[in-house]
């Protein structure tokens, strides 16, 4: 019998293989699989494995995040939500009274997004540029949470300009940086200082976690929101 | 008389007061169909019914709307004749009432959500730029596999025959020799296929960008683009980006290493620098990639295929790099 308790968070799980801490979200569409992920059945729940390889936001749990600061009913702005990956999971946690909007502009990833919004009915995925908050500034509502992993050298300015646009004040920022999509020359620790200075703009950061073990030369900065 | 916020969430949408009072409501009508339509159509700047009879609902009691998208500003001022204003950067005020209003009960609007992200992809997957992805990486992969069933075919000849001039084939692997002689019409198929693929990218770029393909030439256009991401994002780039745009790797290695910085990417297989011996090979490159530059632009800007002027200058610069001229 699989045993599962939950993390600091009541929505994020885990269960122990071995001595390896392997984390769980509670699964929303139990029929469907999104990325390959091992279901587990216990306590009468179906629940998803969470693999910190291919999800940034698993990874910083792993590595520290004292909570992630998303909560059941939440809603979420994911930018740069690829093939949803890590947005399934958000989508498991904030529960079918949360919303995870999902935005990206390559339309190939976005083709997965569209899908999993077919077995997910909180995921609203937007084919944009997330420098152009604009252009959906009529399908977001108000958030809880911006979540960002963009690979993008503007990233911290397209942050802030949808913080402004969408986040409520108290609100959380969870944000993935790669050192070399801002700028591979400097040393990563160089970057993300600058980074860190720039969101404090807007933010009060609470931590940065390196995610070096799972993804090499990332970091996770939470912050929040206060404009 | 004040001013007056609108504020919309899908198929919802409000004008809302200075004091957070709503003071018009409308809810987009019609099948999902057509509010897709509404919702794609308001996103270019072109507003639904709905919208217009909105603002002459509110009309005596809003003096200013407030909206936060230039192009809509500027068809609902012609449309409805009140004044209509773009706050210059993001303001709070859209902020608060979002959170006011669009924060719950969201969920109703799933489906159109879905069906605009369907016919939204829909229409990426046409865009020529998407179009010009898709074929060079069928262009790419018929490439690689040409190259990997041919190598494989010679080494294997080259191993059985060390003789050259008396082939003969030891009746063990008679078999053997057969199934690979066949890959000739492996190879015979890949080349048609890649014939194709070169057809299709010819009659989008014709088309699409007629002065980069003309400058260029098929590949090196085609390559650009798809390596830039859009035609739109490659006439955004300079010319020095452009000369060694493809050459990522050798780029980050010199910036790192101070190994030499690449002359060229993809454009280095363009004929001009090809037939130039190699000292003479980066000041074709520049040429070459600021005339590319050019020719993006016109294409995007100006969608005028001044191809002519362009080559005739690249023409001249390389008979006299040759020495010709
Ligand atoms: C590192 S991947 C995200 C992986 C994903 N967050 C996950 O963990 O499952 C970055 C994504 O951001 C998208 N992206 C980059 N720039 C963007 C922009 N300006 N607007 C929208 N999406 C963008 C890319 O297309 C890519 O899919």
């Amino acid at each position: 019998m699989t045993q599962v308790s939950h993390t600091t968070n009541p929505r994020v799980f885990y269960m122990l293989q071995g001595r390896k801490k392997v984390l769980l979200t509670q699964d929303a569409s139990p029929e469907y699989s999104v990325y390959g992920e091992q279901k587990v059945e216990a306590d009468s729940h179906i629940f998803r494995t969470w693999d910190p390889y291919r999800s940034k936001l698993a990874s910083s749990i792993l590595e520290g995040l004292p909570s992630i600061p998303i909560r059941e009913e939440d809603t979420v702005l994911y930018l740069g939500a690829a093939n949803g990956t890590t947005a399934s999971h958000i989508s498991d946690i904030v529960g079918s009274s949360g919303v995870v909007y999902c935005v990206e502009f390559s339309p190939v990833p976005f083709g997965d997004l569209i899908r999993l919004a077919e077995h997910r009915t909180n995921i609203f995925p937007i084919l944009a540029d997330a420098r152009d908050p604009v252009q959906y500034s009529f399908m977001v509502g108000g958030v809880d949470v911006l979540y960002c992993d963009l690979a993008q050298p503007s990233q911290c300015e397209i942050v802030l300009s949808n913080a402004a646009r969408f986040l409520r004040s108290g609100g959380h920022l969870l944000q993935a940086i790669k050192a070399s999509s801002i700028d591979s020359s400097l040393p990563p620790s160089q970057v993300y200082e600058t980074a860190v200075s720039e969101l404090s703009r807007g933010f009060a950061i609470r931590s940065t976690i390196p995610l070096d073990r799972y993804q090499k030369k990332h970091i996770m900065v939470w912050g929040v929101y206060a404009p | 008389m004040s001013t007056g916020y609108l504020i919309g969430n899908w198929s919802r949408f409000y004008i809302v007061d200075e004091n957070n009072r709503s003071v018009a409501k409308t809810e987009f009508s019609g099948s999902e169909q057509e509010c897709t339509e509404k919702v794609r159509n308001l996103r270019r700047g072109v507003p639904p019914p709905e919208i217009i009879t909105l603002i002459e609902e509110a009309g005596p009691l809003v003096e200013t709307l407030v909206v936060e998208d230039d192009a809509l500003a500027r068809t609902l001022q012609q449309t409805t004749g009140c004044t209509v204003t773009v706050p210059a950067s993001p303001n709070d005020m859209f902020r608060r009432l979002r959170l006011m209003f669009f924060k719950k009960g969201i969920h109703s609007r799933h489906p159109l959500a879905v069906s605009t992200a369907r016919e939204d992809k829909k229409e990426a997957d046409t865009h020529p730029d998407m179009r010009i992805l898709r074929l060079v990486d069928m262009l790419t992969m018929y490439d690689e596999s040409y190259q990997f069933y041919n190598n494989f075919k010679e080494t294997w000849y080259e191993n059985r025959f060390s003789d050259k001039e008396s082939p003969v084939i030891q009746p063990d692997l008679q078999q053997e020799e057969s199934i690979v002689r066949n890959t000739d019409g492996l190879l015979e198929v890949v080349s048609v296929l890649r014939k194709r693929t070169r057809k299709a990218l010819a009659l989008v770029l014709r088309e699409y960008s007629p002065t980069l393909y003309n400058v260029a030439g098929l590949e090196i256009a085609a390559r650009l683009i798809a390596e830039a991401g859009s035609l739109e994002r490659l006439a955004t780039m300079s010319a020095g980006t452009i000369q060694i745009l493809g050459a990522r790797k050798a780029f980050f290695r010199a910036k790192h290493s101070g190994s030499p910085f690449p002359k060229f990417g993809i454009i280095f297989s363009h004929p001009y620098i090809q037939a130039l011996p190699s000292h003479h090979r980066g000041k074709m490159a520049r040429l070459l990639s600021c005339q590319i530059a050019i020719a993006a632009r016109a294409d995007v800007y100006t969608h005028r295929d001044i191809s002519r002027q362009l080559r005739l200058k690249l023409k001249k610069r390389f008979y006299q790099l040759r020495g010709i001229l």
